[in-house]
Order: C-alpha cells, then structure tokens, then sequence
C-alpha cells in the first residue's frame, strides 16, 4: 500500500475511505533480551513512599567568603541540629532541632547576611517508567511526554476509546486470534458494521496497531507500551480487509457507539477515525453531532496526501483533526493540512532515522503480518514500525480518554485544554501546517490552578 | 505592607497618649469568608466548600464614638484544579488537591453608631494589605502561585459588652482589586478580585 492509496474513491452515491497510514514493515523481535523488573515489586516500593522524611530537612547554602566553621555557627544559631556538608560546595542539608519545623528553619536561615539560599528539601520519585521491552523504541512516547503522564494519569476501564477502524485483534474467534499483548487491555462488546455482529475481528493490520497506540498492555515486562493502557477499547469494524469502508458504514459504527449501554451508561468518551476520504456526508455529520451531543470526543487522522484540505471526518468542525511530525517535529512529508486542522502527534517517517537507533522513525506496537493476512492467516503477530496520521490521531484519542477520566465531560472543553497547552510549532499561534501544535498531555492533564 | 502597619500603629498609640478615656482591646475573630468578587472561579476550585478564616487585632476607642484598629487575619481553602473553556462555560475540576492561604492585615476606624439597649452597632472602613499562596499537588509535582495586593474593607457589627469582655459579630465586604487574572481560571472568568463577603463572630477583651 502506498501513501497515495489514501486517497478516496467515490463510485456513484458510496464514497470510499481507506485506512490511513502507509505500510514499511520491518519487524523486531517482541523479546530483544532485556530482562524486565516484576512490576508489582516496583509499584508497592513506589506506593510505600520514601523511608527517610526528606521534607524535615533544610537545603542551605552560604555565600563563598563563608567558611566551613562560620557556616556550622550559623546553622546551629538558626536552629539546624546536624548538617551535612555537600562533597561539591559550602551547601548544607540540615535537619532542625526539635521544635522548629523545616519551614520556621528556612526563615531564619534566610534572615541571615552570610546565606545565599535556603529551601525546604523536597521530595522526588522515579517517574513511572514501564518495563516492555521495546518502549525504548517508541520514541512517540517520549516526544509526547508520556513518562511524566503516566504519574498522573493512565486511564481507567470505566472510560473507553472507540476504534473504528479495520477492526482489532481481540478475541480467539475463527481464524482470529487475540494478539499477545491485548493480555491485560480490557474490550468492550464490539461491532462489525460490515455482518452487523458483534465479531469486529481484524483481517487488516491497521486496526490492531492504531488499537495498540491507546492501550496496548503495557508494564507487564513484554512488547510495546499503549499510551492510555488502563482504558477500554471498543473494537468497531468499519473498514474492510483492503482498509476501505464507505460513509454508510462509518455511521452505522458511530451510531452503534452512540446507542451502546452498559450497566444504563455509555462508557465510550472517545471515538478515534484513522479514515478519511475527500467527500463530505451528511450521513457522517449527523451520526458525528449526535456523538459529540452524547459527550463522545471524536477524533480523526488529517490524510496522508500531504494536500489541504484535510480529509473528511477531519474536516468536520467538531471533530479533532490531527496531523503527523516525525521525530525532528518537523510536519511529516505526507501529513495533509488546512484550516480545519487542530493538533499534532507523532506519526512518524519510515524513510529516515534521526535518533540513529538502526531502527525507521515509525510508530512501534504490535499487530499482526500484513502480508500473511492478505492470505488468511491472522496469528502471525510481531511489532511494526507504521507511519501516517493513523498513527498520529490514535495518540490524541487516547490523550481525550485520560482527560476524560481525569475530570473533563464536554468533548468542546477536551479539545480546547489540548489546543491550549500544546507546543506552538510553526508559524506563531495557530497555523495550517500545524493546527495548534504538538499535543502536550501532562500540561493539559493539570488543568489550570486559582491564578496560574 | 510593613510601613503601613507602622503607621497604623504610630497612630494608635499617638492617639492612646493624647486621650484621656481611651481603651485598648484585644480580641479575636473567626468566620466564613467566601470568594464572592470572583463567584465563577470560586466555584471552579473551591466547588461548595466554604471559606473559613481566624485573626486577632488590637483596637482603642479613643472615645465613644470613634475605635481605631490593626486586624490580620488568615484564611484557608482547599480546591481542586479546573478547567473551563471560556467564561460561559462549565468548568471541569481535575482532581488535583490546591491550598490556598489569604494573609490580610488591615488598618480600620469605626464608627460606634450608639447603644440600642445593651448592644452597640458600629460601622468600619479599612485599608491594608492581603498576599496570598496557592499550592497544587499534581501527582506528587508541586506547583506553587503568589502574589499580594491592597485590600479594602467595610464592615457591619454588634457587639455586647460586659465588663472586660465583648462578644460580636460582624458581616462585610473585602475588595482586594487586581490580586489575579494574570493566569489560570480566574483568567478564564476574568476575575481579578479574591476578596468577598464574610461574617465573623469576635471576641475582645477590653482595658481602660
């Protein structure tokens, strides 16, 4: 398949859409040799929190006329019991004697001439780091920050991400098999809006690795790790085996994850759309407003024709429309772009390899062989390095279901804190190479404070 | 802030040594004290919670008709982060613990309207100085804000007193003008006053 098989097809009333996202395949062995931490250690040591009381103690250090006899006069007149001298310079840290706390140490410290700083000590931690043996080859993650979002937000299976898509590997049905590291990734009940069942399995590829981006599982010592791995997906089959589908289809997938209850509530925040094509549907709009009406984010890829405008669902004013940077954030040369663009994620370039890890800059999770697919079998599973803005989209879905777990209903106010808190990259402000820039998720998952 | 306390002072006890009947008192307050020139971004980080505070001012009557005081005071919150699009929008909060600590010190005279009964109503105006902190917790990353500007007050009061002692009770406006706006919700609302209406119960103890 190649970029421009992006393109859509329109045959009388039905519009083709194609999956988005161009093919290279070299594939990486799921276990590299990296030995891996038991996970449940790590969490209870993190959960247990530090042993020593680091915020009892004072940072000080004095000014360089100050010598080390002066300094300790100084520390025991302000009330500091024991000081310990730093091995590369006249700082200290000091606990105090009893009765004065870290705070009433530091003021006093303050008040006095031969102090440059004082400062309460702080405590840090390791941020949350998973163990899949290949996350040191996803550089998305690191580009989007994902370590640092992770601390404070990883998803939850009461809010779900629905794919609609080629479908996913979720189920052993058929010639079907669930793909390894789906092992902890919860699934809601899917749809195949092609057989109108409820097997929505992947006889593709696309579906499963854009599945894999949201919430692939992740920390369980194997394979890649999923952005929002905590959520739930929903697996809608709305593209064939080739990656086409029509607008027909598509509103029957958005209308099922619409109506779709569970326990009297629809769980599904999110519907990500690694889709397009070039002609606008009123059927898709209108399934599409009554998503966005019932609280449903909708996301969809920008195209990877490298032409403006983006791609319909792109286009449509209520849906996030996301285009591609490779590792330099700099617009990936496919990328499609327009006014109606809003946000960017990393999707990648095949074709080049800026961080000279002898690996192509494309987005790395699991799905199954492509080729070995076209000829029925659909167990051959390994991890891809994929380009496109099928790639990109599905990082942003997965940004929307954290922040709606974190707090945040309305799809417009979800579109809005990742539009804010995103890294300018272009021209200033907004522009239509890049929408608003490259997604931030931790900035947008802190929300804004009283006056800051 | 410092010189304006100063002042404040200097005045007090220039005019405790020129009065011949005047009475310094000590007393101490604690009440509500809500958000109210900011209502959105109140509601926003605080949600339902009230705001509650406690001080203690040194006053002198310099006569029956005219008091004169120096009152600081503290108040606490806890919110959470928010977010809200714009300010016709709902806000969202986040989960993330914020504190926030309002310090005021304030310089006021009253006007002791006259005793109805065993009661005396008066009437104050003031003038000082708030700084405030506000601290989130972000899964373990704090984030910290400050910023202080000058305050101004009216209050409405009763109070009884018997012998040394005086109960009261006071209802009033704080206005502390272009103390944030600068950045977070408060931005997004447009707000720029923390001040509010509050009301204390008081207690003094009065020397001839």
């Amino acid at each position: 398949m190649s970029w421009a098989a992006g393109a859509a097809l329109v045959t009388g009333a039905w519009m083709l859409i194609s999956a988005e996202g161009p093919l290279a395949v070299p594939q990486v062995a799921a276990d590299d040799g990296i030995r891996a931490l038991d996970p449940a250690v790590q969490e209870e040591r993190i959960a247990r929190g530090p042993r020593v009381d680091y915020e009892s103690r004072v940072i000080v250090a004095f000014h360089d006329s100050v010598d080390d006899r002066q300094a300790e006069q100084s520390i025991r007149d302000a009330g500091g019991a024991r000081g310990s001298r730093s091995a590369f310079g006249r700082r200290y840290v000091v606990e105090p004697m009893s009765g004065i706390d870290a705070l009433g140490l530091t003021r006093r410290l303050l008040a006095m001439p031969e102090v440059d700083y004082a400062e309460p000590d702080g405590v840090v931690r390791a941020h949350f780091l998973p163990n899949d043996s290949l996350f040191n080859l996803q550089w998305h993650l690191k580009t989007i920050g994902a370590e640092r979002m992770w601390d404070i937000q990883r998803g939850d299976p009461s809010v779900a991400v629905a794919v609609l898509d080629t479908g996913i590997a979720y189920e052993d049905f058929g010639p079907y098999r669930k793909a390894p590291d789906f092992g902890g990734t919860v699934f809601l009940p899917g749809f195949n809006a092609f057989t109108r069942d409820s097997h929505a399995n992947d006889d593709n590829f696309h579906g499963t690795h854009v599945a894999s981006i949201i919430a692939e599982a992740t920390h369980n010592g194997t394979g890649a790790s999923g952005i929002a791995h905590l959520t739930a997906l929903m697996p809608v089959k709305v593209l064939d085996k080739d990656g086409f589908g029509s607008n027909s289809v598509i509103a029957e997938g958005i209308d099922y994850v619409v109506n779709f209850r569970q326990n009297g509530v629809n769980p599904v925040k999110v519907i990500n759309m690694s889709l397009g094509g070039s002609t606008r549907s009123q059927a898709v709009q209108s399934a599409i407003d009554r998503a966005v009406a019932a609280g449903i984010t909708v996301v969809a890829s920008a195209g990877n024709d490298n032409v403006s405008p983006v791609d319909f669902p792109a286009a449509f004013g209520n849906v996030i429309a996301v285009g591609s940077i490779d590792l330099r954030k700099v617009k990936a040369p496919y990328s499609s772009f327009g006014a109606d663009l809003d946000l960017m994620a990393p999707g990648g370039d095949n074709r080049r390899d800026d961080n000279a890890d002898g690996r192509p800059d494309g987005v790395l999770q699991q799905t199954f062989d492509p080729d070995l697919a076209e000829r029925g079998r659909y167990d051959a599973f390994g991890y891809y390095f994929v380009t496109g803005t099928s790639q990109a989209a599905p990082q942003v879905a997965a940004l929307a279901a954290l922040l709606a777990r974190q707090g945040i209903k309305d799809p417009r106010a979800i579109q809005a804190i990742m539009e804010r808190t995103a890294e300018d990259l272009g021209a200033a402000g907004r522009d239509d190479r890049f929408g608003w820039g490259l997604i931030r998720p931790a900035e947008a998952l802190k929300g804004l404070g009283l006056n800051k | 802030m410092k010189r304006a306390f100063s002042l404040a002072f200097a005045a007090l006890l220039l005019s405790s040594g020129l009065a011949e009947a005047g009475t310094f008192a000590v007393s101490f307050d604690a009440g509500l004290r809500a958000m109210s020139n900011s209502p959105e971004t109140e509601k926003a980080i605080f949600g339902e919670k009230r705001g509650t505070g406690a001080g203690l001012g040194v006053s002198y009557d310099r006569n029956s008709r005219w008091r004169f005081a120096v009152d600081f005071r503290r108040v606490s919150r806890e919110g959470q982060r928010a977010f809200a699009i714009d300010r016709n929008s709902e806000a969202f909060q986040l989960g993330h613990p914020l504190k926030f600590n309002l310090t005021e010190g304030v310089a006021s005279a009253s006007f002791l309207i006259g005793q109805i009964g065993p009661i005396s109503p008066y009437l104050t105006l003031g003038v000082g100085r708030a700084s405030w902190k506000e601290e989130s917790n972000i899964a373990g990353l704090i984030e910290k804000s400050d910023g202080s500007a000058t305050l101004f007050e009216a209050r409405l009061g009763i109070e009884r007193q018997q012998g040394p002692i005086r109960l009261g009770i006071e209802g009033g406006l704080t206005m502390i003008p272009n103390s944030v706006g600068v950045g977070g919700i408060s931005k997004v609302y447009e707000e720029t006053d923390i001040g509010g209406l509050f009301v204390v119960m008081k207690i003094g103890f009065a020397k001839r």
